[in-house]
């Protein structure tokens, strides 16, 4: 028995040891550089490096910039995500499921050329706005860089999650569907009696995987503007990777502890809602 | 009635919306400047005159594949070592690996700096695929799907005399087929379409990735990018095409309840 | 089945683009223009013995204009543009005011006319 106890642990083992030389012990062995200051003899400089952090424009500009684009787009997908999932578990839609699920395929640089394309100076979508009479939409660099940002966003991720909400609500018993008429109104009711309680893991799963691919949108920043985005794509990683460049490790690891601090947190309060709704549901 | 008609427009309208960008790259490969409309000539020239789209092409292939032939059985066997089994300890593991895998990398970029500085791979292809490699992306996805997998079976294994790992090995990962398939499809993906560490952690542009050449230095390509994104694109289309049915089915957790 | 038609595929594409790199390098090989390159030396030069950063032969510049000349310095595989003016001259070799990276050979001859930055290949290191 005493045996049986670790053989979990030896699994997980090869993985972890890689994970915790890697990633793991460096980071830990870094939270010192966020309390000292100066390079060659370090010295315990408390909480000043967080307070002259705060006080950063950069930083400040970095995180609005980033909680903005985290709170445009996450919820959005969350919810554009779960609707289509909801028209696809209805339908068979062969063709739509092929296609909602290729932006996640194609390679960032190649489907930002094709963005470029699409919505540049003299792309299709431009020439259409110009048609009716509208003055040319610079997408990229003008006031609408986040908004832009926000739609690659969705595009590149919708299908995942809508595919992820499909799968929850057709595993519903077809008699739930069935219970209730099908008129317009109740259709509403249903989705809200019947496919929210049901799918409200799935819900917590699909905004964890949203915050991790929102953080993955500096490919796209990166691709489109290199390391100089405008004021509205500077990006938390941004931030970083300027200070990374000019050796600046201090700043760069407090930076980098409060926002593994911050995911922490957030996931900590997710993970502590989907054991209540396991709980409830007596999983 | 009304809305149902609305829900299918939506998702055919959206649908169409996710070719566009790969319409907009195959439209922007077909012109050249020159006098015919529609050509060949960026295919000609970034397939026989660009060594550089070789150099980045050749590196992603092997990063993707390194970082596959690590990432997959590790993860695999983290996978069936946080569904099936309680160990002191687990919870928060698994809670770390979570974390892990939301953490942004540049999170994480001085201390891998100074280890991969220390280690001296700094600069060389394995400071970008070591990293990666260990990403526990895969091992949350494939736990998550092993979860589905039934007790009762894997104790009739052990009646029957197998051992953890032959349980391991002959009943739990042929079950998992679809999910495996899924994380090296996703995997893949995302390791070919690798930016924020070689930006990083390489220096010569012999060692680059494609899509940071690509993004980085276009003048490299005299106007031949688009070409050279749509060839770059055809092997993650082929594993998209050849895969689609276990990615989703992997992805949409089917075993799960 | 599928996996297999999906490694055929896969194994196919790569096969092709192997192919295409030997070809593109082949290709590459005929359009790179051949060099003979020089180093350029620290050295005096007689009468005055006084000593040069960059002494090199006369037949690398190139006159442009009024006591400037061209050459051509390699670096990484590549021809790059570089201007320089003659401080001294002896027996062929010149001294040379110019701004080079630092132990950079320059080429003395090539088998076709280069531009700044065209990809070269050295086939000869000239000995002073």
């Amino acid at each position: 028995m005493h045996k049986k106890r670790w053989t979990g642990l030896w699994f997980v083992l090869p993985s972890f040891l890689g994970t915790g030389v890697f990633t793991i012990f460096p980071f830990f062995s870094s939270i010192g550089y966020a309390f000292t200051k100066g390079t060659g003899k370090a010295e315990f400089a408390g909480f000043a490096n967080f307070r002259e952090l705060f006080r950063n424009d950069a930083y400040r500009l970095a995180v609005k910039n980033t909680l903005l684009f985290i709170v445009e787009g996450v919820p959005l997908l969350v919810v554009l995500g779960l609707l289509l999932g909801i028209v696809l578990a209805k339908w068979k839609l062969t063709f739509e499921r092929w296609a909602i699920l290729i932006p996640m395929a194609l390679p960032t640089a190649a489907a930002l050329l094709g963005w470029q394309a699409v919505l540049g100076e003299n792309g299709p979508v431009n020439g259409l706005i110009r048609l009716f009479g509208g003055p040319t939409v610079d997408f990229f660099t003008g006031g609408f860089a986040r908004k832009t940002l926000v739609f690659l966003f969705l595009v590149k991720n919708l299908g995942y999650m809508a595919i992820l909400f499909a799968g929850a609500v057709s595993s519903l018993p077809k008699e739930y569907g069935e219970a209730f008429a099908l008129d317009s109104s109740s259709r509403i009711r249903y989705l809200r009696h019947v496919i929210l309680p049901s799918v409200r893991g799935m819900v917590l799963f699909v905004c964890v995987l949203s915050l991790m691919y929102s953080f993955q949108i500096f490919r796209e920043v990166y691709g489109l503007y290199g390391d100089r985005p405008p004021q509205q794509a500077y990006m938390l990683q941004h931030f970083m990777n300027n200070n990374f460049y000019k050796l600046h490790y201090q700043r760069l690891s407090t930076a980098a502890l409060l926002l593994v601090l911050g995911i922490s947190a957030v996931l900590a309060v997710f993970l502590w809602r989907q054991e209540k709704i396991a709980a409830e549901e007596g999983i | 009635m009304h809305l149902k008609k609305t829900g299918w427009w939506l998702t055919v309208g959206f649908a169409l919306i996710c070719l566009l960008p790969f319409a907009g790259v195959i439209a922007g490969s077909l012109r050249y400047p020159g006098p015919l409309p529609v050509t060949l000539e960026q295919y000609g020239r970034a397939l026989l005159q660009n060594m550089t789209f070789y150099t980045g092409f050749w590196n992603s292939c092997w990063n993707t594949v390194l970082i596959l032939a690590i990432n997959i059985p590790i993860s695999m066997l983290a996978g069936f070592g946080f569904s099936q089994y309680w160990f002191p300890g687990k919870d928060a593991l698994y809670w770390l690996y979570v974390v892990l895998m939301l953490m942004p990398f540049q999170a994480v970029v001085v201390p891998q700096y100074i280890i991969l500085q220390k280690t001296g791979l700094l600069g060389s292809r394995w400071a970008v695929i070591l990293p990666c490699a260990f990403s526990t992306f895969a091992a949350f996805l494939l736990s998550q799907y092993m979860k589905g997998i039934s007790r009762e079976l894997l104790d009739a294994g052990r009646i029957d005399g197998l051992g953890e790992f032959a349980l391991f090995w002959k009943l739990a990962a042929p079950l998992c087929r679809p999910a495996v398939t899924a994380a090296v499809v996703l995997v893949f993906f995302s390791s070919w379409s690798m930016v924020e560490q070689p930006v990083v952690f390489l220096d010569e542009i012999s060692r680059f990735p494609l899509p940071v050449l690509l993004s980085r230095s276009a003048a490299l390509f005299d106007g031949t990018a688009p070409a050279c994104g749509i060839l770059f694109s055809i092997l993650p289309i082929l594993l998209y095409r050849f895969c689609y049915n276990d990615l989703v089915e992997g992805i949409s957790l089917g075993c799960v309840k | 089945m599928k996996e297999k038609k999906l490694l055929s595929w896969i194994a196919g594409f790569l096969a092709a683009i192997a192919f295409c790199t030997l070809l593109c390098q082949k290709v590459n090989f005929l359009l790179c223009p051949e060099t003979a390159v020089f180093y350029p030396q620290q050295t005096s030069l007689e009468p005055d013995g006084a000593q040069y950063e960059t002494v090199l032969p006369v037949a690398c510049l190139t006159p442009i204009g009024v006591d400037e000349y061209l050459l051509f310095y390699v670096q990484d595989g590549r021809a790059y543009q570089a201007t320089a003016q003659i401080v001294a001259e002896k027996d062929g070799l010149a001294a040379v005011s110019a701004s080079l990276p630092p132990d950079m050979p320059v080429v003395r001859y090539s088998s076709k006319p280069l531009q700044d930055g065209v990809k070269v290949r050295i086939v000869e290191e000239i000995l002073p």
